[in-house]
């Protein structure tokens, strides 16, 4: 009874602490290298942040049912920044991490007809049902967003824009961050805004990932 | 297939119109809205205008089950209420006093707020030389909020409150519910106690001395971005008090003087705090935290 009680220990504290360094280790950090990812989008095709060397990369987390993400879809707001960005070389990459029967969970099929319904234009909508890249990104709203510029350095985390409300009517006039960011990045300038608080929805990440060090 | 179909197209407007009413105007706004998981409601204590008078309003807040509305700095996501007031000429409103929040959530996201009835408190002053045009004065309010449990919804009210009218019977039974509203206010910290604040470079320790030996103890960060929301509070028992061990926000990235709060300890009251941040005494413990 000891004997497999101290094996049962043994067990999850060898599972516990390789999990929580390698999280610790690779957590996405402004200035710093931007952890590589691996997600399928909704085509089925694979990506990898290294493929972007030499480019702009933007991270969008997305929750179609979440009414801050729906703020800046319904407005067409993210549409426009997303054609605007794609428009100049910047890959655009939308991320669902919403758990199977969580809010904002699709199916490949679902995501693709979302889009052409909302004439969404991002590079491709990964899908990461397991969370595995959102808690890389420590991604904790939607939307939350971050660039990473072509040396494959993070150069902004947070908030889509400096209005955090979910209504419409604050898009028109909002201090839009992402925009600022890649403006100033592809000028040579510093980015002034570098980290903000996101706003929005909580990810909805599986139950079973819930405790903080995954 | 019509006959079915007008049915309930009928029942919808009915829903629909029922939700829409209370938005239409200041003449037919009514003190209490239901709305989707919430009822909101717009109280005042007392409910009359005396010159040079401070009265409290009170926006009623009675989520569902398993819903919640958001404190003055939500955590790591949602939005706190927002209220724009319509007042008498001579009458001014302060902002919100925020009840001592929660902590909402147990995963690696973390929020702050309210998930019982709750009431927001307002204060409202009244002007020395007011004197009511009005017969029937009221007071407005046009209130937006989100109210999430695992989803996120937004409402919107309009709502009223005729003020000038004599007390009557349900009196008692709103003046329990200030009362109460009142009590769930973050305190002064005593003139005796003591709240300082040691940067580890990894995290804050928050010392509060009370003179006694504290067991319990939760801190609200008044200021987003500078403890992390997710982190576990390590709680040490002083014999004089308490000490937290809060870690700080990826987001904070500039040293910061005062950590400002409201600290929550074992019978329930919350406290507010203003403690000035002083380095690490010694260069050996700042090596320990950031190897």
């Amino acid at each position: 009874m000891k004997k497999y009680f101290t094996i049962v220990m043994l067990l999850a504290v060898a599972l516990l602490i390789p999990a929580s360094a390698v999280f610790a280790a690779q957590a996405a950090k402004v200035g710093q290298a931007a952890p590589d990812f691996t997600a399928a989008d909704s085509t089925g095709t694979m990506h990898h942040l290294s493929e972007y060397r030499g480019k702009f990369v933007v991270l969008e987390w997305h929750n179609n049912g979440c009414p801050y993400t729906r703020k800046h879809y319904e407005s067409g707001n993210m549409q426009q920044l997303q054609k605007e960005w794609t428009a100049k070389g910047v890959i655009w990459l939308t991320v669902i991490s919403s758990a199977p029967g969580q809010q904002g969970f699709v199916t490949p099929a679902e995501e693709n007809d979302y889009m052409a319904k909302m004439h969404a234009v991002p590079t491709a909508a990964l899908l990461d049902p397991t969370g595995q890249m959102g808690h890389l990104y420590d991604a904790k709203t939607t939307p939350d967003m971050f660039v990473i510029n072509p040396q494959g350095v993070l150069i902004y985390d947070g908030a889509i824009d400096n209005r955090p409300t979910s209504d419409q009517g604050d898009v028109q006039g909002a201090e839009n961050y992402v925009s600022e960011a890649l403006t100033a990045a592809m000028a040579g300038k510093p980015v002034q805004t570098a980290v903000t608080r996101p706003y929005g929805c909580s990810v909805k990440y599986a139950d079973s990932e819930s405790n903080g060090c995954r | 297939m019509s006959r079915r179909l007008g049915s309930v197209l009928l029942m919808l407007l009915a829903v629909v119109g029922g939700f829409i009413t209370p938005l239409r105007g200041q003449e037919r706004a009514q003190g209490k809205a239901n709305s989707p998981h919430l009822t909101v409601s717009l109280l005042a204590e007392p409910k009359v205008l005396r010159p040079g008078a401070t009265l409290w309003l009170g926006l009623r807040f009675q989520p569902e089950p398993g819903w919640h509305i958001y404190w003055q700095n939500p955590g790591d996501s949602g939005e706190p209420a927002r209220v724009a007031w319509r007042l008498p000429a001579g009458i001014t409103a302060g902002s919100i006093e925020w009840p001592t929040p929660e902590r909402l959530g147990k995963s690696s996201i973390v929020d702050y707020g309210y998930s019982g009835d709750t009431m927001l408190l307002t204060r409202l002053r009244v002007d020395g030389k007011f004197h009511a045009d009005d017969t029937r004065p009221s007071v407005g309010a046009t209130v937006r909020w989100v109210v999430c449990s695992d989803i996120c919804i937004p409402g919107k009210a309009t709502l009223n409150v005729p003020l000038g009218v004599t007390a009557d019977a349900s009196m008692a039974a709103q003046n329990k519910l200030f009362a109460d509203a009142v009590r769930r206010l973050p305190r002064q910290l005593p003139r005796n106690w003591r709240a300082a604040v040691v940067d580890e470079g990894r995290s804050f320790e928050l010392t509060v001395v009370t003179g006694k030996p504290e067991p319990r103890a939760a801190f609200f960060p008044f200021t987003p971005e500078q403890v992390e929301n997710g982190a576990s509070q390590k709680v040490t028992t002083l014999p004089n008090g308490v000490k937290l061990t809060l870690a700080k926000s990826d987001g904070l990235l500039k040293p910061i003087s005062v950590l400002r709060g409201v600290i929550v300890l074992g019978d329930g009251i919350g406290y507010e705090v203003t403690a000035p941040v002083k380095a690490a005494r010694s260069a050996e413990s700042k090596r320990e935290k950031t190897p």
